[in-house]
């Protein structure tokens, strides 16, 4: 029962659950925005139970709290059997009021609602209260922006005291009597958190920081609609609060757990948790974080899980979430650390940026295969035994664990065109080796008539025995997509000036009179033919190239005249031309 | 006197004309140790000019094409020299006895095809200003000197 009298409290959810983002600021910009905001006005932080029943006053609601200790709820419980996350989110506005919000239950089949406890607090004043989200279709995180469902605000029996329906992130108007009067009655407010760098807060955005955790911006919007419902006499429902939610907050911050990170902390399996809780795995989980922050999908959730069983399970696999989120394979780069000093790790990074900026990269095993599963790729540069430029060593005990290396003099000597084919190339052999380990996955390639891997393998290609045999199946059926991903990141890699002395080449191959002009399909073509020399489809069709005694190339026959022109003009124009 | 002078005179140009037709022995180790290198060029057997068609007058694309002999081996063995003049490829005039002067940094045909060619490329790529001259741009009085770009051998590599 609620009496009129009583303020009706009502909390659009919309907007009070917030659009948190944070600025990743590089401390060479935007000084004068940050003056403004230096001072923290409102922080956030992560705090244990006992700490936050250390500071209330109000006994029912200190009892109420007390019960977390023992957390007999059933919706409490999380996958796996384990204790919920007992870590509360305290958000202090000034000293207006500070909130203290804590993820009890996340969305399932059998319990279809996002619940948080919620607690408010000011100079004279505690309250609590139930936040409740119920969608209207199955979502395994909230998104406010898409959100279509019901908020509610639950007193500590449980009962209703608002309801707010939204659709589409946008409040509706009313239809029940026990809740706010009107969405239009409601406000809404700005907060921004600064988030300092380094351990003794030394650095705010902006500032150079050598803490490995940089500041940040957090954005908290507030809403307080000033009808409230009634109340119990000795806990009342909180008439406004913040929530640091939407994607999430945090990102680089030790300090901010947002909603997201505590829902994605709640999900994981015991397994994963004893990783995730393992500071010496911070750097990861910070990866991830900020991964999730980005990218907070259920592809985006999935995604990250897999990246912490890849590393839980392959020991001194680190991997690169960003990198490995936009490649074909799970990235570890760990071992070519931005040094200023390896002008060869310098190189490589810069390609591999540009590499897995590339769409088509990405999707490089899907078009051919319609595979979608995963392995992991370490990546070295070190000397090749053989003198090649790259090198793939699949690890046969476990297949899903492959090391390319590059050669140091090679990332030296080459432009980053031909780095980047290369890095393309050896991924293919990554990928080849794994499915040739793995005879019972039955794959087949749906582009050729659905004829099966090990079939098209053995009828055309004599296995994968031979030296040349991957080459020949990437002559065969790679180069359309190696093109693709070279013309990609043709912007990002070759300059303008470059680009303008290759257009205004010309070659000749049938006579001195007959000029062909460059044109940039025949480049990709010709670049990505580069390393395929030796296999037999390019010697049947194009000719025979071999390395003499001095190291010198030598064309001992050739089938196809303008073809072998193309393949040398076009690969000596691109290494002599192209510098960077 | 005079007549002594114009004598003497007549004899420097007609000197420095043939100057063109001879081969040198340029001194390797000088050559790898200069800034700038001067290539000469001579239309005829290994050796090819191709004026390309450009998009108006003003704009110049000339190639130049050292065959490094074995036809056998085909294109691999081809030396290509760049002359294009929207890349800032610059023309200058120099007088006669430049020639005199540098030719111990002027690599000829027969100097280059001696060598090998992905080692003359490399010679060549790392200096600072690669110039062209071409016999039929040399005068009575002046010569005329095009920076070009030297485009070599391809090695494919190992993969």
């Amino acid at each position: 029962m609620f009496s009129s009298c009583f303020l009706l409290v009502f909390f659009l959810f919309s907007s009070c659950f917030l659009l948190v983002f944070f600025l990743f600021i590089q401390c060479d910009s935007t000084e004068n925005t940050i003056e403004s905001i230096k001072k923290p006005y409102v922080t956030s932080e992560k705090v244990s139970l006992a700490n936050v029943l250390s500071v209330l006053k109000n006994p029912v609601i200190l009892n109420q709290t007390e019960t977390f200790k023992t957390n007999t709820q059933e919706s409490m419980t999380q996958k796996g059997g384990e204790k919920p996350n007992l870590y509360f989110t305290k958000i202090v506005k000034g000293n207006e009021y500070t909130t203290y919000l804590l993820l009890l239950n996340s969305y399932s089949t059998k319990n279809p609602y996002f619940m948080y406890y919620v607690i408010t607090q000011n100079a004279t004043t505690e309250k609590v209260g139930y936040l409740k989200y119920i969608p209207d279709t199955p979502i395994a995180f909230i998104d406010i922006k898409s959100f279509s469902g019901k908020i509610q605000i639950l007193d500590l029996k449980h009962r209703i005291r608002t309801e707010s329906r939204i659709l589409n992130g946008q409040p509706q108007k009313q239809t029940t009597a026990v809740t706010a009067r009107t969405t239009d009655d409601c406000t809404s407010s700005t907060s921004i958190i600064t988030h300092y760098c380094g351990s003794n807060a030394a650095h705010s955005p902006g500032q150079n920081c050598t803490d490995p955790t940089r500041a940040y911006y957090e954005v908290l919007i507030t809403t307080t609609c000033p009808y409230v419902s009634g109340y119990d006499n000795s806990a009342p429902v909180p008439n406004e609060f913040m929530n640091p939610s939407e994607g999430g907050a945090g990102g680089g911050g030790p300090n901010a757990i947002s909603d997201l990170t505590i829902f994605f902390e709640g999900i994981l399996s015991p397994k994963q948790k004893m990783w995730w809780d393992n500071y010496n795995n911070d750097p990861q989980k910070q990866e991830i974080i900020t991964y999730l922050n980005q990218k907070s999908t259920n592809e985006g959730i999935l995604f990250s899980l897999d990246m912490i069983d890849q590393m839980r399970t392959n020991f001194g696999l680190i991997l690169d979430v960003d990198a490995s989120s936009k490649s074909p394979a799970n990235i570890d780069r760990s071992s070519i650390p931005h040094d200023l000093t390896k002008p060869e790790n310098q190189k490589f990074n810069a390609v591999y940026d540009a590499l897995k900026d590339s769409p088509e990269f990405k999707k490089l095993f899907i078009d051919l295969f319609q595979d979608n599963n995963r392995f992991n790729v370490k990546f070295l540069i070190g000397n090749i035994a053989s003198g090649a430029s790259g090198d793939t060593d699949t690890d046969l005990s476990n297949p899903t664990l492959n090391t390319i290396t590059i050669s140091p003099s090679f990332l030296l000597n080459n432009n980053k065109m031909t780095i980047a084919k290369t890095i393309a190339h050896e991924c293919i052999h990554a990928f080849l080796n794994v499915k040739l380990c793995d005879a019972g996955q039955g794959m087949s390639i749906p582009t050729l008539n659905n004829m099966d891997f090990y079939n098209i393998v053995n009828q055309q290609y004599n296995g994968f025995n031979g030296s040349q045999d991957q080459h020949n199946f990437i002559y065969n059926f790679m180069l359309p997509t190696l093109k693709i991903i070279l013309a990609d990141m043709k912007d990002t890699l070759v300059t303008p000036a470059e680009s303008q002395s290759l257009e205004e080449l010309f070659f000749h191959p049938i006579s001195p009179t007959q000029d062909v002009p460059f044109n940039w399909n025949d480049f990709y073509l010709n670049l990505s033919l580069g390393g395929l020399q030796s296999c037999t489809f390019f010697q049947n069709e194009i000719g025979t190239i071999i390395i003499d005694a001095n190291g010198l190339p030598v064309i001992l026959n050739t089938i196809d005249p303008v073809k072998m022109y193309f393949f040398n003009k076009y690969n000596q124009y691109i290494h002599d031309n192209l510098r960077h | 006197m005079i007549t002594y002078v114009i004598k003497n005179r007549l004899l420097l140009i007609i000197f420095l004309h043939s100057f063109c037709f001879q081969s040198y022995s340029q001194n390797i180790e000088k050559i790898k140790k200069a800034d700038t290198v001067y290539i000469y060029f001579k239309k005829g057997k290994g050796q090819v000019h191709i004026k390309e068609k450009t998009p108006s007058p003003e704009i110049k694309y000339d190639t130049y094409i050292f065959s490094f002999d074995n036809i056998k081996k085909g294109y691999l063995n081809e030396m290509t020299i760049l002359h294009r003049s929207r890349l800032n490829h610059i023309e200058r005039k120099e007088k006669k006895p430049f020639l005199i002067k540098n030719k111990d940094l002027i690599v000829t045909y027969d100097f280059l095809t001696k060598h090998n060619l992905s080692e003359m490329t490399e010679l060549l790529n790392n200096k600072k200003k690669v110039y062209l001259i071409n016999y039929d741009d040399i005068g009575w009085f002046t010569i005329k000197l095009k920076e070009v770009k030297v485009i070599g051998v391809f090695k494919p590599s190992i993969e």
